[in-house]
């Protein structure tokens, strides 16, 4: 078998094994409770758990698609890399902060919400906790990271080319999340083309976020900082709305329109395409230097 | 080449499952515990699970165990040193260009790691318990993942503070150091528990103050200090790891 069969072979692999890790869970808490009750509510801390073993399905689907196909770990991406890629580490929290903050700009543009009244501490605190909390949960991103820019993108690119890896790989990205898509996530369910239309747009989204966490693996040969601008992306910009709303929940009753509006700041990673697009270095199926 | 993140990896195994395995052993002995003092006539699994909810007994004894199992795993990260001080293993690495600093490198990851799988076990098996009472109570207990947090970046500070003197001094005066440390702090508490009438009032304090943060109701000045930890543990780690590499090659010369 040539090289390009055994990396389809692989991806084949690796897709049925992430989906069905994940999306078995996901349909049978969907089927028995809520999804605002498990997923995102009050009472998600007991099914945490639950959520940290599926959302690291993408992880366990790598490692075993590595076994079952003798692959090993030699471009596993797995090193911290620090050394001479601080500042990519740096990016990685402030960028999607910086988006984060963008998207408050257009809530207060918008006047969507209540008006959250803080000082100028519990400012401060917020800021600090949207920059430092999601750290320690980058663990719970880092299972997603290892799988998809770990993985399946460099898989995508040596079958392919870089744009097939970061379109194809996306959208595969974003049906991922379609059992919970389909329940209202990042959406919720009063729009119009529910559930297709989110699903189309989570994909969108996925494929945009994908270039700049792909560019991150890229140049630093290492899949944490990707984790981390995940993470922060996923738990650091959450935090941020309470700086200009008063709940948490807030947005999530404003209408479709302006949620695609606050979406908009996310196409600020599209700056990164070119760059991306610019060399082939490190990653294409090839052990990292 | 595996080079020396790989070393220090499979030298330290033992610590870094230690850090994996601890939480659910804490819960596990919780659960033990709890189990030998209230299995008898009558029992219930929702009365014997409700016990973990905020106003129970077992909480309280769950949180002291985690914290003992919390500085135990700091005690023993200090054994981290001690497997590499040998002279002449030293003087060879400190010739490898960048030798010292990979050295340092390679402890400051592994404690870290060690620290961190801490926290991610223990905020995996939190939710699980958590899972378990919220099944058979339908009540969610309070969860620690703030708190495991804070002690995560509070590990890290206090590493940061220490590692310079035990990479100085060597583990072994290190160790003594920080046993002696532990020690004192116990009388202290046990001499402030027998002669200051206000202790109780102190621990409850203390307690209340541990409700308020899991349940995220702490004061602003409070929150901002609580914000405040992770950056500065951050940037004390990072120091720390410079100083050591400095001092590394002096505390070399202690060496057998």
């Amino acid at each position: 078998m040539n090289n390009r069969s055994a990396d389809i072979k692989r991806i084949v692999i690796y897709l049925l094994l992430s989906f069905s890790l994940a999306w078995i869970p996901w349909i049978i808490m969907n089927s028995r409770y809520d999804f605002f009750e498990w997923f995102t509510g009050e009472k998600q801390y007991p099914f945490l758990w639950l959520m940290l073993l599926s959302g690291g399905a993408p992880a366990i689907a790598t490692f075993l698609t590595r076994l079952m196909t003798k692959e090993g770990i030699a471009d596993d991406l797995l090193r911290l890399k620090l050394k001479g890629h601080l500042k990519y580490y740096v990016l990685a929290v402030l960028l999607p902060v910086a988006v984060g903050l963008l998207r408050c700009i257009l809530i207060r543009q918008m006047h969507l919400g209540e008006k959250a009244e803080l000082s100028g501490l519990q400012t401060a605190s917020i800021l600090m906790q949207a920059i430092t909390m999601p750290l320690p949960a980058a663990f719970n991103t880092f299972g997603e990271e290892y799988g998809w820019r770990g993985y399946l993108y460099p898989k995508l690119e040596s079958v392919g080319n870089r744009p097939l890896a970061i379109i194809a790989g996306g959208i595969i990205w974003g049906l991922w999340h379609a059992p919970l898509t389909v329940k209202g996530h990042n959406f919720g369910t009063d729009y119009p083309g529910f559930p297709y239309v989110g699903i189309l747009l989570m994909c969108g989204f996925c494929v945009v976020l994908g270039i700049f966490f792909h560019w991150l693996t890229q140049k630093t040969g290492s899949v944490y900082p990707a984790s981390i601008a995940h993470s922060v992306t996923n738990n650091g910009a959450a935090m941020l709305l309470l700086l200009v709303v008063n709940a948490d929940d807030a947005i999530q009753k404003v209408p479709f329109s302006a949620t695609l509006l606050l979406f908009a700041p996310t196409l600020l990673y599209l700056l990164f395409l070119p760059f991306l697009m610019k060399k082939k270095d490190r990653l294409s199926g090839k052990v990292p230097v | 080449m595996q080079g020396t993140v790989y070393k220090e990896l499979v030298q330290n195994r033992f610590f870094l499952l230690c850090g994996l395995f601890l939480p659910p052993l804490v819960y596990a002995v919780t659960v033990m515990m709890g189990l030998i003092m209230k299995v008898g006539a009558g029992f219930s699994w929702t009365d014997f699970l409700s016990g973990f909810l905020a106003d129970g007994v077992l909480f309280r004894t769950m949180i002291l165990i985690l914290l003992i199992a919390y500085f135990g795993l700091r005690l023993m990260s200090a054994g981290v040193f001690s497997q590499d001080e040998s002279k002449r293993k030293s003087v060879m690495m400190a010739a490898v260009p960048d030798g010292t600093a990979r050295q340092i490198y390679g402890k400051y990851v592994v404690m870290f790691m060690t620290y961190a799988l801490f926290y991610v076990s223990g905020v995996f098996t939190d939710s699980f318990f958590c899972w378990i009472v919220f099944r058979v109570t339908g009540e969610t207990t309070l969860h620690m993942n703030s708190l495991l947090f804070l002690m995560l970046f509070v590990q890290m500070f206090l590493r940061s503070v220490d590692v310079p003197f035990l990479v100085r001094f060597g583990s072994k005066y290190g160790k003594y150091v920080l046993i002696l440390s532990y020690i004192l702090i116990l009388f202290a508490v046990l001499l402030t528990s027998m002669y200051v009438p206000a202790f109780e009032n102190m621990i409850e304090g203390i307690w209340d103050w541990c409700i308020r943060l899991m349940n995220g109701e702490l004061e602003e000045e409070a929150l901002f200090i609580v914000s405040l930890l992770p950056p500065v543990s951050i940037a004390a780690y990072v120091i720390s790891y410079r100083i050591s590499c400095r001092l590394w090659l002096k505390g070399v010369a202690n060496y057998e």
